[in-house]
């Protein structure tokens, strides 16, 4: 595998809800979607975890966001980004270990509530993806930037993918 | 009465919102520009509720309590523009 090649991909069933503040699951139009509220301290999260594939060349990772805004047609949506390294003795799971967050900048939301946008943001290999080693068990939390974000109400996560930048 | 509080008006915003986000209606305006109307919203009920009392009929403005009062404005309000 090489540039441009995907890793991974997550849709909203293979979420891993955190026990506070889970970006709650929804149907749009028969679509699933996680929804992420706009409240500014308690953050709604989403977390998804698999195996960093043996053809991942130590590239760095483009995360790729779909989504969409449930009732906004102005405004910007933002997001953040952080890996854990779960690996082979590397993370005692009662803990959470991320690495730092990665920020995907907030982008104008679609004129058109139901039209979904895709934003991304690219990390480079090493400590920003918790020095995530091929075939190590790893996990991917994504939050709202409602610090850095003005559009209203909730906004839909309907996929992610994982990408080498 | 005086105007809410900060954290009163943010509870107003959330409230406003989690009841937008079940109606279909699309909204162009953003968070803090949102928030702005709320504070006007509210500084508006402060500058006229004494006007709103005077013009109810003096048994209403004698007899209901001030929530009471609240709730009738509500209500009007809600089926002139079909929320209720």
């Amino acid at each position: 595998m090489a540039s441009g090649d995907t890793l991974a991909k997550f849709l909203p069933y293979d979420n891993e809800p955190p026990a506070t503040t889970p970006a709650a699951f929804d149907i749009r139009n028969g679509h699933p979607v996680l929804d992420f509220d706009d409240a500014g301290t308690a953050r709604l999260t989403a977390i998804f975890s698999d195996i960093l594939s043996r053809n991942y060349g130590g590239g760095g990772i483009t995360v790729y966001l779909t989504w969409s805004a449930t009732s906004a047609v102005t405004g910007t949506v933002g997001w953040t980004v952080e890996f854990e390294r779960v690996g082979d003795g590397q993370q005692d799971v009662d803990l959470d270990g991320f690495a730092t967050a990665q920020t995907v900048t907030a982008t104008t939301v679609p004129g058109t509530s139901g039209l979904t946008k895709i934003t991304n943001v690219a990390i480079s290999n090493g400590a920003n993806i918790d020095s995530i080693a091929i075939g190590e068990k790893y996990r991917v939390r994504i939050k709202r930037d409602v610090a850095n974000d003005n559009a209203v109400g909730d906004v839909e996560l309907h996929c992610v993918e994982l990408k080498e930048t | 009465m005086a105007n809410l509080t900060a954290q009163q008006r943010q509870d107003c915003y959330r409230d406003f919102v989690e009841r937008l986000m079940k109606t279909t209606e699309t909204i162009g305006i953003t968070k803090s520009e949102l928030l702005d109307a709320v504070n006007a919203t509210d500084d508006w009920i402060e500058a006229n509720a004494l006007v709103f009392n005077s013009a109810l009929p003096l048994l209403a403005r004698t007899s209901l309590s001030a929530k009471q009062k609240a709730l009738l404005f509500m209500a009007v309000a809600a089926k002139r523009f079909g929320v209720l």
